[in-house]
């Protein structure tokens, strides 16, 4: 089970009892118990009866515009579903002090990680004392922090402070000005708005493989209309696979000017620059590591479904939530 | 949550007699993961072992394999062979007691039935009767169901052997250890250049 991006343009249908891709090139049949997600990139056509089938087999679909936008996804009805579970999870999010547990968790989860990351660099000779300060103060601050909004606000320092100390970080000629999401104005903003987008569903997707229900998040202002409990667990996420895939890529000049398009709509990545991207998330998200608690060897992919299940322990109160931490 | 009627299945009847964590989980529709290998092979067993003789009958919280082979041996009055297919006889006193359920179940809706625990893989195959002794277990099941059912939360995960192929493993399993501020680096295996 895993997912399957599509560059190309073409139609995708049901044949018989299967998914196939037919494009200039000729057909390209994707085995249905073999894949859990489609990424659509390209110009694709489809029509009612295939989202039908993909919503029998629990398939979801991940839309991105020609710019490389995340549009949306195609979330077939939960397959799993827990009154018990839901019950809880609304419990959770409708009592103030048990809602901010859980926010402040992620951001405390999310410092966290940019800590260990910020003092990686630190070793190797970057300068991040004040950026490591200002976590430190934002991290100190998270328990009087009242409101999600207040961490919200906390986290957002905290990011700019690190966002600083990217120039030193990325090696290469890299034009980083502030943070701007819609559009991103350089490549480096480009880079991260287009990382987040893949965790976003990475995450997403996972959900889908729990009884957790993907519209009530606690950081994230909920509107039953999105999805943003998988933006709250992103937010732990974002240092340890988007980050690092970032300076990954750029330092070992995989990634280099060339890749980005500047227009009218701000900059972003081109064909290739996006494949080369998604080539190597999908690589992140299959690395794999020893687990300490469950002493296996799990991926990425699989940390994210454990993060899942940890939240619906703490629903159950039968164990507190401790977000994912990065070892140093 | 209120006091509602327990909805006791036979799959539940199978836990309670391995696991009663596993019992109170699926008991409460959290299911285990789905992509599990050891499930989907269980899945894929039970479609598609006697595939002329087999025929599946629903009642509420039961789902038997009707097996339509009469035995030679069979009384007057028995109307049909019911089996339930499993990958190995490993805890199979727990699948006695769920055979021993569906045998009880229909029993009291007035069918005079055998059971039959099937091993495709094995090739074998258990005759179940429903025993005086068999019928006590069962309703003791039924009576352990119930009552753990009604239980707040979850019985603590506790290491028993059948974890190992559990699909429930990494839920159960899953901790973080408590926030330190510096950690020991750990040791990396075959990655390369890795940015942290």
């Amino acid at each position: 089970m895993k997912p399957i991006y599509i560059f190309s343009s073409g139609r995708l249908a049901r044949h018989q009892n299967t998914i196939v891709l037919e494009t200039e090139e000729g057909k390209r049949f994707l085995p249905v118990e073999q894949v859990s997600e489609l990424y659509i990139f390209g110009e694709v056509d489809l029509n009612k009866r295939f989202l039908e089938f993909v919503a029998r087999e629990g398939i979801l679909l991940h839309f991105f515009n020609r710019y490389g936008y995340y549009t949306g996804t195609f979330y077939p009805r939960e397959y799993l579903a827990s009154g018990a579970l839901i019950l809880r999870q609304v419990e959770h999010y409708l009592d103030q002090e048990r809602r901010l547990v859980l926010a402040r968790a992620f951001v405390h989860g999310s410092l966290r990680n940019i800590r260990t990351i910020l003092l990686y660099y630190r070793r190797r000779g970057v300068t991040v004392q004040h950026a490591l300060e200002c976590i430190d103060q934002s991290l100190a601050d998270l328990n009087h922090a009242l409101s999600p909004a207040a961490l919200m606000a906390l986290e957002g320092q905290a990011r700019e402070a690190y966002y600083a100390t990217w120039p030193s970080i990325i090696e290469a000629e890299f034009p980083f000005g502030p943070r701007t999401r819609r559009p991103p104005r350089d490549e480096t903003n480009a880079l991260i708005s287009f990382g987040n987008s893949l965790l976003y569903t990475a995450v997403l997707a996972q959900i889908y493989q729990t009884h957790l229900d993907p519209r009530i998040g606690y950081l994230h202002e909920t509107n039953f209309r999105r999805h943003t409990l998988n933006l709250d667990v992103a937010e732990i996420f974002k240092p340890v696979l988007v980050d690092r895939l970032i300076f990954r890529l750029v330092n070992r000049g995989q990634l280099q000017r060339r890749h980005f398009v500047t227009g009218a709509e701000g900059v972003f990545l081109d064909d290739e620059g996006r494949k080369l991207v998604v080539e190597t998330w999908e690589q992140t998200l299959q690395e794999t590591y020893r687990h300490p608690a469950l002493n296996r060897s799990v991926s990425y992919r699989t940390t994210l479904r454990l993060e899942l299940y940890k939240l619906e322990k703490h629903l159950l109160e039968e164990q507190s939530y401790i977000p994912f931490a990065l070892r140093s | 949550m209120g006091p509602e009627p327990v909805p006791v299945t036979g799959t539940l009847i199978w836990y309670v007699a391995v696991c009663p964590r596993q019992t109170w989980l699926m008991g409460h529709n959290i299911e285990p993961f789905r992509d599990h290998e050891l499930l989907a092979l269980g899945r894929l067993l039970a479609e598609t072992s006697y595939p002329r003789e087999r025929k599946e009958l629903e009642l509420p919280g039961m789902k038997v394999d009707v097996l339509r082979r009469r035995p030679i041996d069979a009384d007057e009055d028995e109307a049909l062979v019911i089996g339930e297919v499993k990958r190995s006889p490993r805890a199979q006193h727990a699948q006695r007691l769920q055979l021993g359920y569906y045998l009880l179940r229909l029993r009291d809706a007035g069918l005079h039935v055998r059971g039959e625990l099937r091993y495709p893989e094995q090739r074998r195959v258990e005759q179940v009767e429903l025993t005086p002794e068999l019928e006590a277990a069962v309703r003791q099941a039924i009576q352990r169901v119930e009552e753990l059912l009604q239980l707040p939360q979850p019985p603590p995960p506790v290491r028993i052997p059948a974890c190992t192929n559990c699909a429930y493993y990494e839920f159960c399993w899953v901790s973080e250890a408590e926030p330190t501020t510096e950690r020991v680096p750990r040791n990396r295996g075959r990655k390369r250049g890795s940015s942290s």
